[in-house]
């Protein structure tokens, strides 16, 4: 009997280590069957693609990156052209400053030309204009005598020792340049020169009122920081052609009808004193 | 910000010049027309931002301009730029020895004025 008994507590004592054990083993793959289904979820985010729309759905990425592609090849294209445009305005920019302080110059020198009916006041205008506005260290402004048709000097700038005067019409470049009527621009650089040779100026603008030449003005060396003519240089001569000339033809009128006027006024005072005096005679 | 500027030059083209110019770059200009005139536009104006005085003058020259000024005092903050025509630098040197804080040749460009404003007073100066 008490052999029976212990076979039966063995026998309990054998079940319970079993299923100890079994208990274990569910427990390790209830664990196993965790991570397997971490993993096959893990697996089921990696290859989402995987299934049978997997084609389709990278032609639709495939897609998007060339939609995207040539999205930005416009855009690359567009900055390219506004770069273009930004660079087209400045350069616009700095031509329409250019030319605003062209016509400022052009305004001013006019401006002041004909701000005076007085000669002397006239001539010194042209030479500010010149030596200023243009950059000229010597230079002179000729006035054609008409009776003996020869050019002669009325004022000049920085001409040292001073040249002769009177230049015969038709005579050299200045002579030549007053008698056709057209501007004379020596060639080359106009700072090649070292000093001042009188009888080859750099410039010679003949003064023009429409097709009557009246004078010139003659540059002879430039200041020495002026390296070569501007555009507005060009304009400025070009305008002086014009609008000197007829400044100091106006201002010579004006000057000559002045004198006029006072030796007629002289005249007729003396004419009525005497006429007074007459009177004043006849009445003792 | 207006900038005054304060121009001493005899010649009436270089003012009328300096107002064209000047005005486009937003700028108030007083014209003097020898050192002795600018001395007393100074004193009438002393909130100008900077003189730009030309060398050959009648009455008072450029450069005794700058040396009545750095003598005078309470001028000593406006920059004073000499305007030389003959190219000589010995003229701009002897300015700048006087105390003026830059030189210009003439002819010169707008921009050489707009430039030589900007560093001398500058907008937030």
């Amino acid at each position: 009997m008490e052999k029976e008994n212990k076979t039966i507590s063995q026998k309990v004592e054998d079940f319970l280590h079993v299923f100890k054990k079994g208990e274990e083993f569910t427990q390790e793959l209830l664990k196993e069957n965790e991570k397997l289904r971490y993993r096959v979820l893990q697996l089921e985010e990696t290859t989402k693609f995987s299934g049978p729309d997997r084609y389709a759905k990278l032609n639709a990425i495939e897609e998007r990156m060339r939609f995207l592609e040539e999205q930005n090849k416009e855009l690359l294209e567009r900055y390219r052209q506004v770069e273009e445009e930004n660079k087209d305005f400045a350069g616009r920019y700095i031509e329409v400053e250019s030319e605003n302080n062209n016509l400022a110059n052009l305004y001013v020198a006019s401006y002041q030309l004909h701000s005076t009916l007085d000669f002397s006041e006239s001539l010194k205008i042209i030479l500010e204009i010149v030596m200023n506005l243009i950059g000229a260290e010597a230079f002179s402004i000729m006035l054609l005598d008409e009776k003996t048709n020869e050019l002669t000097i009325v004022a000049q700038e920085g001409m040292e020792p001073e040249p002769r005067t009177g230049i015969r019409l038709g005579a050299g470049n200045i002579g030549d340049a007053v008698k056709n009527g057209t501007a004379y621009y020596r060639e080359g650089t106009p700072t090649d020169t070292k000093g001042v040779d009188y009888t080859h100026p750099l410039v010679c603008i003949p003064l023009k009122i429409k097709e009557h030449v009246i004078g010139a003005i003659v540059v002879y060396k430039l200041l020495i920081q002026k390296e070569s003519y501007t555009d507005v240089d060009y304009e400025l001569f070009s305008m002086l052609a014009g609008h000197a000339a007829t400044a100091l033809f106006s201002s010579r009128l004006y000057s000559q009808s002045e004198r006029k006027l006072t030796t007629i006024q002289s005249f007729l005072d003396l004419l009525k004193q005497g006429n007074d005096g007459q009177q004043q005679a006849a009445c003792r | 910000m207006l900038k005054k500027v304060l121009v001493v030059d005899d010649s009436n083209l270089i003012h009328q010049m300096y107002k064209m110019v000047l005005m486009r770059y937003r700028c108030a200009v007083v014209h003097a027309q020898n050192g002795q005139e600018g001395m007393d536009k100074l004193a009438q104006n002393p909130d100008v931002n900077v003189v730009f005085v030309d060398i050959n003058m009648p009455v008072m020259n450029g450069l005794d301009f700058v040396k009545k000024v750095k003598e005078t005092g309470g001028y000593d903050h406006i920059p004073i730029v000499i305007v030389s025509t003959e190219g000589k630098d010995e003229d701009a040197e002897r300015g700048l020895a006087l105390g003026a804080s830059g030189y210009v040749k003439k002819p010169f460009q707008p921009s050489e004025l707009h430039a030589l404003i900007d560093s001398l007073c500058p907008a937030n100066g």
